[in-house]
């Protein structure tokens, strides 16, 4: 496995699309981390001689600034960083959750994966909304619970995925070759199963970074989810567009970080599965 | 090659096997014995049941009824951690060489599995050392270890499968056409590597192919299936000078040669209707169906002392 | 006079990861009307590439050099559209696997039908009986319940025999049969094979048999090709090149061919090594690294294809083996 690592990672370097992909990504990350010390303005500092300015260089706002004088450039910055933690460490809780359960449904079979999917239909059966509301009520109104309640939903559709991806595989002959070789469920789960489905499944995982980040804005718009003074990339550009023709900076700046991000983690994914799914070719 | 084989207790005793899919019987009371070191062919053309009953014996699909007797116990009969403890004696070859490997596993890995499962007190580098002397047996080069299915031609990939399946030296490999997908000039090197191994190892081998000349070359007695039953057993000189039952002669009669004139059709071509459920399933075909053919199906018997069929005019065909 | 199909210095590459894979070298051959040709060698070889080639068939991803005339007119490079007025008529094609080369949601007599609908002109309702007459001519039984079967109804060799039908609906001038009996028993084999050699003498068409079994090839056919490494390496009548064979490679796959009678041999004959995987450096002659008979120079020096004495017996070897 760690051989076929290498292999991946070898392909994945000579692609030059999903390589910039990466680098943008990363380049996010280490802004988003070092945005604070790069920008004298606080993210929830209000300006009141520079209330709604335009971006400009010179100026101390680089980005412009909202209609409460705050800095455009650290707000964009926290929001990006709050949008990604939340779609990454989503759909990290999904992915985890939702390939174990897939593939033990899948390739068990019979009335275990039986009773394994009607759980799951339940559960996707329960309104997003309603569940959030509810576990609102209950725990108070915190970022730790919109985590939950999105990777609550998320691992379904991965599950199901992974249970499709499974199924296919196992009636081919190399998973009969190890049943013949003596090897466990366990075994021929975790070694023959997994690594097998885990290109369009992990292809997936990043396509769904940019869902969780628009599911979070969708919550956030909501209140049930990033609350002021924070901010997320949802909750600026939501903000953005009510103020969209007199001050378009403040949609352009959250929105352009979102397109760029939403596209390099899209290239990136297409990039990682042609890297991961060299050996079916 | 040993052509004697000694009379002992049969390894395998397969008695009654029958296996049904969806209620459509596709094996039906299927028994025969195999020997330490004996090899048995296995004839009979697609959907005759050949690879259902490599599996059903292996216990890789579930039969129906019947037993599976591997050293006296029931293979059918025992519970999950027995059965994966015996496999260690029970390996099999598969049809298709590339389809029987993990892909996103090189083959150093692949044939070090069973060892990962069986032979847990050995350590990394004695492990590498096994692999890397079963590759070489094989006839590959112990540096392939660290390459990846896809980079092996399918004789090369065969090869893989088979050192995966030989590792632990298992009493029993059943092979299950494992040269039908590889052509002409590699077929020869499996077969004689399969030889090889078998005679190292003492082997007692279930060869599946639907090529005769093959397993003429190999095989000590020869089962011919039809239609899910065995119709004849014979030993191997037995079966090809002079075989009894009529579906075997047709076999036998319309393989190519270039230096022979054209085989002729033996049998009608194709059956009027799906095979009926009394009398004999090869009858729609049969050049020698007679009224009794169509009441009741004909039992296995031993026509000549060693050589069985199941027709009921074997013994008419026999002159 | 111009042969019925003609293929001058055909070559196929494909592109695969920024690679030039030859699958077809340089091959030229030529099948005269009523001729039948038969088309041996491994897989890998580019036995079926050359005639995916000359009927169009090929994956986006394959160059193809050369020139292919049929009755005299191009019919390489030139458009779906011109091609489409000799492919499925006056030119047709077998495949291997019945079960894939049929449609499975329409019946037998629809599929069949079309064929003359699409390239005869006919009307639904005449080319309904002609499609249930050569039924009957491939001697499928039943040929009035089939036509209202589905593919998936019918055994594989059934299925064959339908796809024989429609290959000759239209009555073609040559027919292509990409390995018929490979997915079929051999009771079945031996049934296609006489039906097609049959078919071939009542209708006076050309056949090109493609396949790996020399045994299928011997008794159909009047001249047999053995390609190898995408080149043709010996060409012969058929019953000179299994007595005669000059190209050591031809020689040790006739020997690789075990018996069902006469002694036993205590190993199965083999041929040594590997056939050259695509991308392999193409240098000399592509067999010399299997060859008992190569000398340094087949390493460097490719042979040509080059008369060889006898009857048309043409071989591509340095060292033939003596006739």
């Amino acid at each position: 496995m760690s051989a076929l690592l290498g292999d991946a990672a070898r392909r994945l370097r000579s692609n030059p699309a999903a390589l910039c992909a990466m680098f943008f990504i990363l380049g996010m990350v280490v802004l988003t981390l070092l945005g604070p010390w790069l920008n004298p303005n606080g993210s929830d500092s209000l300006d009141w001689l520079h209330v709604a300015s335009r971006p400009a260089l010179q100026s101390a706002h680089w980005f412009g600034t909202d209609r409460l004088g705050r800095d455009l450039f650290a707000r964009t910055l926290e929001g990006t960083r709050v949008s990604l933690a939340v779609g990454l460490v989503a759909s990290a809780v999904s992915l985890i959750v939702g390939i174990g359960y897939g593939a033990a449904a899948g390739y068990i079979g019979g009335r275990t994966d039986h009773a394994m999917m009607r759980i799951i239909e339940i559960l996707s059966g329960l309104p997003l909304i309603f569940f959030v509301i509810f576990l609102t009520v209950i725990f108070g109104r915190n970022e730790y619970l919109l985590f939950l309640s999105i990777g609550a939903v998320g691992w379904l559709t991965m599950a199901r995925i992974v249970r499709g991806q499974t199924l296919s595989i196992r009636h081919r002959e190399f998973i009969e070759a190890a049943v013949a070789s003596g090897a466990g469920t366990a075994r021929i789960i975790c070694r023959h199963v997994i690594p097998n489905v885990i290109g369009p499944v992990v292809v997936y995982a990043t396509l769904t970074v940019p869902q969780i980040i628009m599911l979070e804005s969708f919550l956030s718009f909501l209140g049930l989810g990033i609350q002021e003074p924070h901010a997320s990339l949802g909750t600026l550009i939501a903000e953005g567009a009510g103020e969209m023709e007199a001050a378009p900076w403040m949609l352009l700046v959250p929105g352009g970080f979102l397109a760029v991000l939403l596209l390099s983690l899209n290239v990136f994914g297409d990039g990682l599965r042609d890297a991961l799914d060299a050996e079916e070719r | 090659m040993n052509d004697a084989v000694a009379v002992t207790d049969a390894l395998l005793r397969v008695r009654d096997l029958r296996v049904e899919f969806g209620g459509r019987a596709v094996l039906r009371e299927v028994s025969f014995d195999l020997f330490a070191g004996e090899t048995l062919g296995l004839v009979g053309e697609s959907g005759s049941g050949k690879s259902t009953l490599a599996r059903a014996v292996l216990r890789l699909l579930r039969a129906s009824r019947g037993s599976v007797a591997w050293r006296g116990r029931d293979l059918l009969a025992c519970d999950s951690r027995t059965l994966r403890a015996l496999r260690r004696d029970l390996q099999i070859v598969f049809q298709d060489p590339l389809a029987s490997l993990d892909p996103r596993m090189t083959i150093g890995e692949t044939i070090a599995e069973p060892l990962r499962i069986f032979e847990l007190a050995l350590d990394e580098p004695a492990r590498a050392g096994r692999v890397a002397g079963m590759l070489e047996r094989v006839g590959l080069a112990a540096a392939m270890a660290g390459r990846y299915p896809h980079e092996f031609s399918g004789g090369q990939c065969q090869r893989v499968g088979i050192a995966r399946a030989m590792i632990l030296s298992p009493a029993l490999l059943i092979c299950d056409e494992p040269v039908s997908s590889l052509d002409a000039s590699i077929q020869g090197q499996i077969v004689n590597l399969l030889r090889d191994l078998q005679a190292d190892n003492n082997t007692a081998m279930l060869f599946i192919s639907h090529n005769l000349a093959v397993v003429r070359h190999l095989s000590h007695r020869i089962l011919v299936m039809y239609s899910g039953r065995l119709v004849e057993m014979a030993p191997r000189d037995a079966l090809f000078d002079r075989p009894i039952h009529p579906y075997t002669r047709a076999l036998l009669a319309a393989v190519p040669s270039p230096w022979a004139p054209q085989p002729q059709p033996a049998a009608t071509a194709v059956p009027a209707s799906l095979p009926s459920a009394t009398g004999c399933s090869y009858r729609e075909r049969c050049r020698y169906a007679a009224a009794i053919c169509a009441a009741t199906e004909p039992p296995l018997e031993e026509v000549v002392p060693g050589h069985f069929a199941a027709c009921h005019r074997a013994r008419e065909l026999m002159t | 006079m111009e042969p019925l199909l003609n293929i001058e210095d055909l070559s196929v590459d494909y592109t695969h990861g920024g690679m030039e894979i030859p699958a077809v070298r340089q091959v030229s051959l030529a099948v005269a009307a009523r001729e039948s040709v038969g088309i041996v060698g491994e897989s890998g070889s580019g036995k079926t590439q050359v005639f995916m080639a000359a009927m169009g068939l090929l994956a986006a991803n394959a160059a193809v050099r050369g020139r292919v005339r049929f009755e005299g007119g191009d019919i390489l490079g030139v458009g779906a559209e011109s091609l489409n007025r000799v492919r499925g008529s006056k030119l047709t094609m077998v495949f291997q696997d019945p079960m894939t080369s049929l449609t499975p949601h329409l019946t037998i007599g629809t599929q069949l039908a079309e064929v003359l609908v699409c390239h005869a002109g006919r009307s639904w309702r005449e080319a309904r009986n002609a499609a249930r007459h050569m039924l009957d001519r491939v001697r499928v039984p039943e040929p009035e319940r089939r036509m209202s079967q589905y593919p998936h109804e019918l055994s594989g060799g059934l299925r064959q025999r339908v796809m024989i039908g429609m290959s000759l609906l239209c009555e073609p001038l040559l027919v292509i049969a990409d390995e018929p009996t490979t997915a079929l028993d051999v009771t079945v084999q031996a049934h296609i094979i006489d039906l097609l050699g049959t078919m071939r003498r009542e209708l006076g068409m050309a056949l090109v048999l493609i396949s790996h079994d020399l045994g299928v090839v011997a008794g159909l056919t009047d001249r047999i090709l053995v390609m190898y490494a995408g080149r043709i390496v010996e060409s012969a009548g058929a019953a000179e090149l299994f007595q005669q064979a000059r190209h050591p490679y031809t020689a040790e796959l006739l020997k690789c061919i075990p018996s069902l009678t006469g002694p036993r041999q205590q190993r199965m004959p083999t041929l040594l090594g590997q056939p050259p995987r695509p991308g392999d450096p193409d240098e000399g002659c592509a067999f010399a690294p299997r060859c008992a008979r190569a000398a340094p120079r087949c390493r460097t020096v490719r042979p040509p294809l080059e008369d060889a004495g006898g009857s048309a017996h043409r071989v591509a070897c340095h060292f033939p083996l003596p006739s």
